[in-house]
């Protein structure tokens, strides 16, 4: 359960000050699947970042399953993202050199989790790689680079996966393949899953379409009524 | 994270590239090695200073003149201003701890055989000299008593000296010239002393012996004013090691009766006291060589610092994934302070194996006309260990504190 109230966030950029965020409240229910859309610049990435405890708000407040975030401290946040959050990345961010099943087991090094190797193997099971759990980074397509990104959110059985742009360097059928799967780990584990994108096919396979626009949201809608806008448009 | 996995994770990054990592660590094993070898040289100088020493004789009392006679500064007329045969008399027959007394008096001469000449020192002695220096003729004869009441014109050579006068001559027996000034007289060879090289006290090969009244009498005259003859030195033995602290006490004061000066006129030196004056000098030598290496100790750490900083850079990207998954801060310093560390301790370890090799195969090497003897503490190579295991954690330190206080953001969008 996510509840944002007023949620800004100031960046001094050589001086001068950019408000990236301007007084963003919602409410995203447990098992969601949403999307933010908006151009770039529009503040969906600074959204992101909060959401995901990667950084503070410079004023308003965040509430993660009922934990008050704001006022954390930089080891109290990492801590968040370890128990709570698993990152999907456009340009996957995996280590280099790492086999798949490291960079899955990743995560499970900073909780302390025993037996790493299995809750890994799994979760690279689960997204259709259970034959390349030795193979790097290099070894691997564009899709699949990005299915071990997602074990690798998956491993911690997070309650929320932020996406960002996570289709944005695949192409169409990958990119098809990569939403299935998230689709699939909504409906089937119940996982909470924001994805941030420009793509507006991408984001109708969400339920949910948040838009926005200089730091502010300027439309909150569910799919049905999305579809129905563009459908009148043409 | 434990500390396993933070090993682990070092271990990976400093074999994903291999030649850096040997060559930061040469800069550590470098470090070690000459530390440890160079205090191996030092010890090694210290050692052979002790064990000469000690070669000397055992259970030896150096008695030598006082300060206030050595500037050539004269007390009261009529007082014994300075040490005199009649001392070394006194000593032999009135202190019974004592088992041999040797007075000496030292100068300098020209020896001349057959066109041949060299210029010496000239020890005038006893034949207890032998006996309490443990230093004996190799061929012929030391002189005797007789020879010392008559004050006859003999000599025993250094081996050095006999090298240098006769060549391959046999010197047993032959005659030769000893002058010092305008005086010239003519010696006889009685003997050839053994080698024993150099000493930190002088080469005991390049010095002759005649008997100690022809010197005083013929060859470099200086009575003092009561009649008696000035001499340098008087070794003495004392018979068993406990009575040494005895004998002592009872030639102070024995002389200070025979000599009635208000303040003592003479310095009693023991053989222990040489041998700390010189183990402490050579001591500061071995601090001033470890010294030296250890200041490439220094640099191999900077060296440390360096690559763990570039490290630090290049790896951005890494950190901010890291931070992402959920590292905290503490665990992105253990993981960049243990890849340091990994790289010193190991480094260590390889020069101590280094130093300790280097130190053997120097030990009895001779470079130009210093021959090496090392000596390899287990202290030095302790604290050499120790110290660059320290290295790595201080130069590792701020390196990895920059990387534990990245921004996870800015960290991730590093390109």
């Amino acid at each position: 359960m996510i509840i944002t109230r007023d949620l800004s966030k100031a960046y001094q950029l050589e001086g001068v000050v950019v408000n990236a965020l301007l007084g963003v409240s919602l409410e995203i229910d447990n098992g969601e699947f949403v999307a933010i859309m908006g151009a770039s610049g529009s503040g969906k990435s600074t959204l992101m970042n909060l959401l995901g405890c990667l950084d503070s708000p410079t004023s308003g407040t965040y509430e993660l399953d009922g934990v008050l975030v704001n006022g954390l401290n930089d080891d109290d946040l990492a801590l968040i993202r370890m128990r709570k959050v698993g990152f999907v990345f456009q340009s996957y961010n995996l280590l280099p050199k790492l086999p798949a099943v490291d960079q899955v087991s990743l995560p499970l090094i900073y909780s302390g989790t025993p037996n790493r190797r299995e809750l890994a193997s799994e979760a690279l099971v689960a997204v259709g790689l259970g034959d390349r759990l030795n193979h790097r980074p290099t070894e691997l397509s564009g899709g699949q680079q990005q299915r071990v990104g997602i074990a690798r959110a998956l491993v911690k059985s997070p309650s929320l996966i932020l996406a960002d742009e996570p289709t944005g360097n695949l192409d169409s059928h990958s990119t098809q393949e990569i939403l299935d799967l998230f689709q699939q780990l909504n409906e089937e584990r119940g996982i909470t899953i924001v994805l941030v994108t420009h793509e507006p096919d991408v984001g109708a396979r969400a339920n949910r379409v948040i838009t926005m626009r200089d730091g502010v949201v300027i439309s909150d809608r569910p799919r049905v009524a999305v579809a129905m806008s563009q459908e009148r448009q043409p | 994270m434990t500390i396993d996995d933070a090993f682990a994770i070092a271990f990976a990054a400093l074999t994903s590239n291999k030649l850096r990592t040997l060559l930061t660590m040469l800069g550590v094993v470098i470090g070690v090695s000459a530390v440890i070898a160079l205090i191996a040289v030092g010890r090694g100088a210290q050692q052979q200073v002790t064990d000469r020493i000690s070669g000397l004789g055992s259970n030896l009392l150096f008695i030598r003149p006082g300060a206030t006679t050595t500037g050539g500064v004269r007390g009261a007329a009529g007082s014994a201003a300075s040490l005199t045969l009649n001392d070394a008399d006194a000593i032999t027959q009135e202190v019974p701890a004592v088992s041999n007394v040797a007075p000496e008096v030292d100068g300098t001469a020209q020896l001349s055989f057959q066109g041949q000449n060299v210029n010496t020192r000239v020890v005038g002695t006893s034949p207890q000299y032998q006996d309490v220096r443990n230093f004996h003729p190799a061929s012929g004869t030391f002189f005797t008593d007789n020879d010392v009441s008559a004050s006859t014109p003999v000599v025993v050579l250094g081996a050095n000296v006999a090298t240098e006068l006769f060549g391959t001559i046999d010197p047993v027996g032959q005659e030769i010239r000893l002058s010092r000034g305008s005086a010239a007289l003519p010696f006889q060879v009685l003997g050839v002393m053994e080698s024993k090289g150099g000493t930190a006290l002088g080469n005991q090969d390049d010095q002759v012996f005649i008997p100690i009244t022809t010197l005083v009498t013929k060859v470099q005259v200086a009575r003092t004013s009561n009649g008696s003859y000035e001499i340098s030195t008087i070794n003495v033995q004392v018979a068993n090691a406990n009575q040494m602290t005895a004998a002592e006490n009872d030639i102070t004061a024995l002389l200070e009766e025979e000599h009635n000066e208000a303040t003592p006129d003479f310095t009693i030196q023991s053989q222990e006291d040489t041998v700390a004056t010189l183990t402490a000098s050579t001591r500061t030598f071995t601090i001033l060589l470890g010294s030296i290496a250890a200041i490439s100790l220094i640099v191999g750490g900077i060296g440390i610092m360096n690559i763990m900083l570039v490290s630090v850079t290049e790896r951005t990207r890494e950190i901010g994934i890291r931070k992402a998954m959920g590292a905290r801060r503490q665990d992105i310093l253990l993981q960049f302070l243990v890849e340091s560390l990994t790289v010193s301790v190991l480094g260590g370890a390889l020069g101590v194996a280094l130093g300790i090799g280097v130190a053997h195969v120097a030990n009895g090497r001779t470079l130009g006309t210093e021959t090496f003897y090392t000596s390899v503490g287990t202290g030095s190579v302790l604290m050499a260990f120790l110290v660059s295991a320290c290295i790595g954690v201080f130069f590792g330190l701020y390196p990895a504190m920059r990387a534990a206080q990245l921004n996870p953001i800015q960290a991730l969008r590093y390109e």
